[in-house]
């Protein structure tokens, strides 16, 4: 039987490894530690200790229990601030791990967070920072002005590669635009603009006394972001491995005026990366919040009477941006035609099951300038073929496809990143239904890294038509997009150039006052209407479903975590 | 009788053969005219098709005019021939242990079947593929009289993106076996035979490239290109080709010292004429078997990139990508996900049997 | 015998480096690179500009090339953009999750088509034989991602929901979200109820196909002079199987271990998608999808590197249970 042996040795050796090698539950890489993190780690952990300590028998029923939440992707750049720019990412920033100075209420103006409170001058050109006193890192020390000053130095240095640099376009950049007045008080010098307080409600302070002598272009590959992070928000960074979860633990010495330490003990970040596990997850009871609940998924959700269903606006927009460079695409009213010919209440109401809005310009609907039925376009395939005869498109060679006078064929191609079901099958429709009015479209599914190259590059501009996602910020700025200036630069793909939409671009960023502004908000939206840029698509909403032992879960435009400090876990079903 | 049988086999080609207990024949000719015969009954109206429509529905309707055509005269000429059929030398007998296996038979049989309906497609199909329905209203309808199989998210006709999804996956698995079979055979025939330092060069080369992690290349090239028909045919033949190599370097080499070989070196042939007339035929049995077995591993690696999303783009219907688009909804549409994984099953199934049986065949002491 | 292996080894440095080298030019003349990753809306081209050459990407690529292959020579596999960590440590945390799934896959398979191959070969010809032959060739045929949705549908979602069995399989992850507050057979339960529908799913494929090398094997040794002459000193047939049959038709066998070493490590890929298990299949693949260079030549260069090891093992262990072949 010897033979029998030397196979199963060998293969229960390899079980054996495998079984080892994945049950010891700490981090299993101790081995490959930086030595960065082993000093941090270790400070963090005997602070930690004390704090622990000095807490203990504060807590009520509310506290303990630990929250899973599901989500699609490892948190890409970590808890490094200076790099990270993912949604998900930046929220376990602001809600989690670290701290803004700024918060945001449910009506969405701002209230102080790690600022205590701000002042502006009169002028609007001098913004000054009031930085709480209680709040000290996970390692000990105090968090203050100087965090905040060597955190803005960073970020407007261009060796960081900061992701957001769009920012500080009205700020001055670096060592000139800011003064600490002393370590608690600090003075940015800014040009006078409305929503200026935005920056700082997703900016996380960054520990300078850890990051103080890393260059600022290695600060991107800095183990700090995503082997040992030091935070000063209510959750203590605990493990992350990779691709697979996040661990933090409730930080017991969080700030009391801020409600001190948070009711879970322990926060789970875990990596489902398939929405079919995800949903079977939450409805086994395996994770207590699943983020990307996609809209066939919702009825299911509400089914169960363990589960409470969450509907969020987002300030996300899909649209199928058109690039005007194009001969096919150059005239406004073919542009207008397309959108004619697509009914778009049909793919809000199949493939987003009704949970979104369709898109008519660029103003998301949580905006305070958003007027639904203000500009609309409806479906209406009989005018789409008018006006495409109008602009001169007639299907000459009885092929079914329209051609113009040169012969040119109505035949775009639409370019989109892959791996989404909602925009392969939003493409199917708009090519389905463009073919009945004598377009057609061909579908051209590219990789992100490819198509960011063809969307951001002016010299490979080599598309017909975009279908992406446009997030927006709070604060609504499309010249990026739009504005004539910028047809060159990364984000004009759509190559308009309208010197009415450019005055309107400019004007809308510096008048602060709400009632002032309105009448040009209105023009504006109707200028986009008119010029027709893009075809809009729809605004989804965000859905997520939550365990209903989770207690405290408000889940808004926001952002998923915004309350995560206040989740409760019945103490019952813990 | 035996009059009676025979105007029986001449009129019902298939009967004749059956009666004689030569099963596959008469099943494979009786089932493609009966088969063809009542589509041409139930789908007679689309032929006008012929004369506007494109080369597909042009060999569509040929298949189906002359594929009963050519069964009866088959069959025609079968029954006034000989009564005993003899089937000489190897080759005969191979077919003869072939037929003996119910299993490789009934593979053999659905995969003429797949290749019929993926030609005949045009006329077999109710809808154009891509056809969507009243979205709302329309979508994810149960199987019915209407459809078959059902219909999807976009109200689409499930079985008719079925079959046209079966003539992609069946172009694409001939296409690159053609070209793995074609390389490798030439790849492998040079080294076996060349010998030397030629030999140990290419066979390097050939480890080089069943080294590489073949899925991961394939997404690799895939998803940093745009994918098309080409593309992925050419992956796919492009990344199987070595593992031929190597079988095909392992006959050439045992072959090389076979007697006849040694026999065209003595009258002086040139190296060329023995590898392509006197090799390579040689080698049709083993090649025959390793393209049956990668026609089956193939459609798999190929519905595996349709369901990783990186198949051929819309509108052209993929088994892999429709199991995906219905993987979302398996709790409440079953059937969209639960019909094109059967496609793929029964597809890649019928190759492997026949691989199985022409293996057993061909010696019935090989494994697999 | 430790000679030949190490020889071997050596000699196999060259095509390791020449499957990385290929798959170093192969990812780098493909349009896109990581630097595109971490574009966002808003960054200007500089900012773009100055994340490439954060990365070092700026190089021309011989440059870039020439540094690689010195650092890979001092066995430093280089920095991961993606998981912004050493990719070193990335592996050590995904790939002892592979080997764990693909070796209990790797011991089902072998089991279960170690014993079918015998039961069906001890019984050839009868239909049973010729059942279970076309189940296996079925079971071989089955696109492995289809058989794990179905695995899930059956044993994770309907069991729990629509028929209320007592017991249900979880469809995701390594282990449950309480997994740490178990006690110690607690844990282990729950890591083998994970390792159920993955392991499963891995290994039926792979059991079809040794069953098929079994059952051929038991049919040729069944027919030998040592097996009819052990049945003529009266032997039980139990013990003529065990100790005569099985014994001499597991050589074929076992060369197939080796050989399927690097078949698991790939063929993760999909099942680990399906599991959304935390394995290298996984990693590797969303490697490509970011372009992280570093990463995904890790990868290649491990997997080539267990393709070499599949084939050494495999002639070794021909060599362990067939004393004719000698590798001196």
């Amino acid at each position: 039987m010897r033979v029998v042996r030397v196979v199963a040795g060998t293969i229960s050796l390899v079980a054996v490894l495998g079984l080892v090698a994945c049950d010891s539950d700490t981090p299993s890489e101790s081995s490959w530690v930086d030595p960065f993190c082993r000093d941090t780690r270790a400070r963090v952990d005997s602070f930690m200790a004390v704090a622990r300590d000095r807490t203990r028998g504060m807590e009520d029923a509310r506290h303990g229990g630990t929250a899973v939440v599901a989500g699609l992707a490892d948190l890409p750049g970590g808890m490094n601030g200076f790099i990270a720019g993912e949604v998900m990412t930046v929220q376990h920033h602001q809600f989690v791990n670290l701290m803004t100075l700024v918060a945001f209420d449910e009506e969405l103006n701002p209230r102080p967070y790690l600022a205590e409170s701000w002042d502006v001058s009169p002028d609007g050109t001098e913004l000054t920072f009031h930085i709480r006193r209680d709040v000290v890192w996970h390692d000990g020390v105090p968090t203050d002005a100087h965090d905040v000053a060597f955190t803005y130095r960073r970020v407007t240095d261009p060796e960081t590669g900061f992701p957001n640099p769009g920012f500080w376009r009205r700020y001055e950049k670096g060592e000139a635009g800011m003064e600490v007045l002393d370590d608690h008080t600090i003075r940015f010098r800014l040009q006078p603009h409305a929503e200026f307080l935005d920056p700082w409600r997703t900016l996380a302070i960054m520990p300078e006394h850890l990051l103080r002598d890393v260059a600022p272009a290695d600060l991107g590959r800095h183990p700090f972001g995503s082997e040992c992070p030091v935070g000063n928000g209510p959750f203590v960074f605990q493990e992350h491995s990779p691709l697979d979860r996040w661990v933090f633990t409730a930080n017991p010495g969080f700030s009391p005026s801020l409600g001190g330490r948070p009711f879970l003990d322990r926060l789970i970040y875990r990596v489902v990366p398939d929405q079919e596990t995800s949903l079977a997850a939450l409805l086994t009871g395996g994770v207590d919040v699943y983020l990307k609940v996609r809209p066939d998924q919702i009825e299911q959700v509400s089914a169960s009477p363990d589960l409470e269903p969450v509907v969020m606006d987002s300030r996300d927009f899909e649209f199928v941006g058109w690039n005007s460079r194009r001969p096919q695409l150059a005239d406004p009213r073919v542009r207008h035609a397309l959108t004619l010919g697509t009914d778009r209440e049909a793919i809000v109401a199949t493939l987003l099951e009704g949970y979104g809005r369709v898109a008519h310009t660029t103003v998301w609907p949580g905006h305070w300038a958003y007027e639904p039925g203000l500009v609309e376009t409806p479906y209406d395939p009989a005018a789409a073929a008018l006006l495409l005869e109008e602009a001169g498109w007639v299907d000459r060679d009885g092929d079914g496809v329209r051609e113009n006078a040169d012969g040119v064929r109505l035949s775009l191609g639409i370019r989109y990143p892959p791996g989404s079901v909602l925009r392969q099958s939003a493409g199917e429709i708009i090519q389905a239904q463009l073919a009945r009015i004598g377009v057609e479209v061909g579908l051209r599914p590219t990789e992100t890294a490819v198509l960011m190259e063809v969307v951001t590059n002016p010299g490979s501009r080599d598309f017909d038509g975009l279908m992406l996602t446009w997030a927006n910020d709070f604060r609504l700025d499309d010249s990026d997009l739009l504005h004539s200036r910028n047809v060159d630069g990364d984000w004009g793909f759509a190559g308009i150039r309208s010197p009415a939409l450019d005055r309107y671009l400019d004007t809308l960023q510096v008048v602060l006052d709400r009632e002032e502004a309105l009448p040009l908000w209105r023009e504006y939206q109707r200028l986009q209407e008119e010029i027709h840029p893009y075809m809009f698509l729809y605004f989804p909403q965000r859905l997520a479903g939550a365990n209903r032992r989770l207690h405290g879960v408000v889940m808004d435009a926001r952002g998923e975590l915004v309350s995560v400090r206040d989740w409760w876990i019945d103490p019952e079903m813990r | 009788m035996e009059t009676g049988r025979r105007v029986l086999g001449a009129l019902c080609p298939g009967v004749h053969q059956i009666l004689a207990g030569r099963w596959a024949a008469g099943l494979i000719l009786s089932g493609s005219w009966v088969g063809l015969l009542a589509v041409a009954t139930t789908r007679w109206r689309t032929f006008p098709a012929v004369l506007t429509g494109g080369w597909d529905v042009r060999i569509a309707v040929a298949v189906i005019v002359f594929g009963p055509l050519a069964a009866w005269i088959w069959s025609w000429r079968d029954v006034r021939g000989s009564r005993e059929h003899p089937e000489a030398g190897s080759a005969g007998e191979v077919v003869g242990r072939f037929v003996e296996s119910p299993a490789a038979v009934a593979g053999l049989l659905t995969i003429i079947a797949l290749v019929v309906v993926a030609l005949i497609t045009p006329v077999l199909a109710s809808f154009h593929p891509a056809e969507q329905g009243d979205l709302l209203a329309g979508r994810f309808r149960p199987p019915s009289g209407t459809h078959l199989l059902g219909t999807d998210r976009h109200a689409r006709d499930l079985l008719s993106r079925i079959l046209y999804g079966g003539r992609v996956s069946l172009a694409v698995a001939f296409g690159a076996m053609g070209i793995s079979v074609g390389v490798g055979t030439l790849w492998g025939a040079v080294a076996g035979y060349v010998g030397g330092r030629v030999d140990g060069v290419l066979m390097r080369i050939v480890d080089v490239f069943i080294a590489f992690p073949r899925l991961v290349l394939l997404i690799a090239v895939v998803a940093m290109y745009e994918p098309s028909f080409v593309l992925i045919v050419a992956v796919l033949g492009l990344t199987q080709w070595p593992g031929v190599a190597r079988l095909v370097r392992g006959e050439v080499l045992s072959l090389r010292e076979r007697e006849f070989v040694l026999a065209a070196r003595a009258l002086g042939y040139s190296r060329r004429r023995i590898l392509l007339r006197h090799v390579i035929p040689n080698l049709l049995a083993p090649l025959t078997v390793a393209a049956a077995l990668g026609m089956g591993n193939t459609i798999l690696l190929e519905s595996g990139l349709g369901f990783l999303g990186l198949g051929l783009p819309a509108p052209v219907p993929t088994w892999g990508g429709m199991v995906a688009d219905g993987r979302s909804v398996l709790f409440t549409a079953w059937w969209v996900a639960a019909f094109p994984g059967l496609a793929i099953t029964v597809s890649v199934v019928s190759f492997n049997l026949v691989a199985d049986g022409l293996r057993d065949a061909l010696d019935p002491r090989l494994p697999w | 015998m430790t000679r030949y292996a190490i020889t071997r080894l050596l000699g196999a440095i060259p095509l390791v480096l020449g499957v990385a080298t290929v798959v170093f030019f192969v990812i780098n003349l493909a349009p896109g690179d990581p630097s595109l990753h971490f574009v966002t809306p808003g960054m200007s081209g500089e900012t773009i500009a100055q994340v490439r050459s954060n990365f070092g990407l700026d190089a021309p690529l011989h440059i870039r090339y020439l540094k690689w292959i010195s650092s890979l020579a001092t066995g430093e596999l280089g920095y991961s953009f993606s998981h912004r960590r050493p990719v070193l440590s990335v592996i050590a945390a995904s790939l002892p999750n592979t080997l764990l799934l693909s070796g209990l896959a790797l011991v089902v398979a072998f089991g279960g088509g170690i014993l079918l191959g015998t039961y069906q070969a001890l019984r050839r010809t009868s239909w049973t034989d010729v059942g279970l032959n076309v189940a296996l060739v079925t079971v071989y045929s089955i696109p492995a991602f289809w058989l794990g949705l179905m695995l899930i549908l059956v044993f994770s979602v309907m069991a729990r929901g629509a028929w209320d069995w007592p017991v249900w399989l979880p469809s995701s992850g390594m282990v449950s979200t309480d997994h740490e507050a178990l006690s110690f057979p607690g844990r282990i339960g729950d890591h083998v109820a994970h390792l159920v529908l993955p392991v499963l799913t891995l290994a039926a494929g792979m059991m079809a196909a040794v069953a098929r090398f079994m059952r051929a094997g038991v049919l040729e040794v069944l027919d030998q002079e040592h097996v009819r002459a052990a049945r003529a000193k009266g032997l039980s047939e139990r013990a003529v199987v065990l100790g005569h049959v099985m014994r001499n038709a597991l050589i074929p066998v076992v060369t197939l271990l080796g050989l399927y070493l690097p078949v698991l490590f790939s063929g993760a890929v999909l099942v680990e998608y399906v599991f959304a298990w935390p394995g290298m299949g996984r990693v590797l693949v969303e490697s490509i999808a970011s372009r992280d260079y570093p990463l995904i030549l890790a990868g290649s260069i491990l997997f080539a590197v267990v393709v070499v090891i599949g084939n050494l093992l495999a002639d070794l262990l021909y060599a362990v249970v067939d004393p004719r072949v000698r590798h001196g």
